[in-house]
């Protein structure tokens, strides 16, 4: 059977980044790769993005705003015919920079925000006033009529400040909240010990479904969770689960993959196990053919729980999380907190 | 939503195939299937709609712009595997 054409694609468009985010899964540094791909390479594989049959391309790194080439490239995806987005850590927008996204074609913004205060954000992303900076470059993306998002990552003993986060999201005008649970990997890999417990998770889970029942505007998002569904599907009358609810993951490998910098394509930026290389083949044929993918599309290969999981079709287990585990696509997710019986629909 | 019974089998794989679509591209692309699927069913006497009456509304009632990816949303919950193949 042909791969159906991706719904999404983020190119990670440089390494280079003037933040020192401890959970970088793109091990982001203050310098461009020495093999990333230029200009005339990033418009080719956009190009090739297009012709897979994506709708939306994801802009980031690093952080995409460091790419002297980045206003061009968006404007080639726009040419191309993709969505285009960008995820940023909106330190680097001044109101100059949000009028030059405008005029290139930008489509919408995702920028990251990993704390309710200034001491958790500053913490996490590693650098002293980037909370103060970030807020400066929300206000001129309003400002600017860019609609954006707001994106925090979950970690043990602080996720409970998503909501907090949620509420100034609101209040700035974000059309959305998407919340990635910590996964250790890249930079992440040195720092184990933020990734959230499986109760946290599911606190988490029942405090996000309350929410976005009781929210008519904001779309909550979440990744790196994908068991959130299962408790949607088992908890929120059907009408509001067609009406409110988007089931964000898994699709790594599905409908979604990453390419980075220097050609390298992965199911997701955090389920990183080579796909393949954009300067030694085509995007088109790795997505089509890929053996990498070919095995995550198949999730009758899945193993254990997940194997015998109704769900395993709309969920999967968080192959990323398994994967940083235990080197295995296909392992069961042992961080699932469902029993056998639960997962039977 | 619907007006009258669907196979139980198949309302599932429909919910799960648009899970991921926005909630307002969402809300419309079921409105026009579940609209035209009801039609086509009972235009062939069925009190039932049938896997075959969404794969003929998704494949004449869906804008042309997202006529393939409403098929490959479909063919990835097993509805219509065919059908999504013929349009590639």
């Amino acid at each position: 059977m042909k791969a159906a054409a991706p719904t999404l694609v983020s190119f990670a468009v440089t390494r280079e980044c003037n933040l020192k985010c401890k959970h970088c899964y793109s091990q982001s540094v203050d310098s461009p790769h020495p093999r990333e791909l230029n200009t005339a390479e990033a418009k080719r594989l956009i190009g090739q993005i297009a012709e897979a049959g994506a709708h939306l391309i994801i802009l980031d790194g690093g952080e995409p705003l460091m790419r002297p080439d980045i206003f061009d490239l968006v404007r080639h995806s726009q040419s191309v015919g993709l969505t285009t987005v960008m995820g940023t850590n909106g330190t680097l927008i001044t109101a100059e920079v949000a009028a030059k996204l405008v005029e290139a074609g930008i489509q919408a913004l995702a920028i990251s925000l990993d704390g309710a205060d200034e001491e958790t954000h500053d913490a996490f992303r590693g650098v002293e006033g980037v909370w103060e900076q970030t807020l400066r470059g929300i206000e001129n993306v309003r400002q600017a009529g860019i609609p954006f998002q707001i994106a925090p990552t979950l970690r043990h003993g602080r996720w409970e400040q998503w909501g907090a986060i949620a509420d100034k999201a609101k209040e700035w005008g974000a059309t959305a909240v998407e919340v990635f649970d910590y996964v250790p990997v890249g930079r992440g890999e040195e720092y184990p010990e933020f990734e959230m417990t499986v109760e946290e998770r599911r606190a988490f889970v029942r405090e996000y479904i309350a929410r976005q029942r009781a929210e008519d505007e904001m779309v909550y998002r979440c990744v790196a969770l994908p068991q959130f569904w299962v408790e949607v599907e088992k908890t929120v009358p059907e009408d509001e689960v067609l009406t409110k609810f988007v089931r964000s993951c898994c699709a790594a490998g599905t409908r979604y993959c990453c390419v980075l910098y220097e050609g390298t394509v992965y199911p997701c930026m955090v389920l990183q196990e080579k796909a393949g290389d954009v300067r030694e083949q085509s995007f088109v044929d790795i997505w089509q053919k890929s053996e990498v993918f070919q095995i995550l599309r198949d999730r009758d290969r899945l193993e254990g729980k997940c194997g015998r999981c109704d769900y395993r079709y709309i969920c999967g287990g968080a192959r990323c999380r398994v994967y940083a585990k235990t080197g295995s696509l296909t392992a069961e997710d042992d961080a699932c907190w469902f029993s056998e019986e639960e997962l039977k629909r | 939503m619907k007006n009258m019974p669907w196979d139980e089998d198949l309302w599932q794989r429909l919910k799960d195939a648009i899970s991921p679509m926005p909630p307002f591209v969402r809300q419309r692309a079921l409105r026009t299937l579940i609209e035209a699927g009801e039609t086509f069913a009972r235009e062939r006497g069925s009190e039932v709609v049938q896997e075959e009456d969404l794969i003929k509304a998704a494949k004449t009632k869906t804008p042309a712009l997202t006529r393939q990816r409403m098929l490959d949303a479909l063919a990835e919950m097993g509805i219509g595997v065919e059908a999504a193949e013929e349009t590639k």
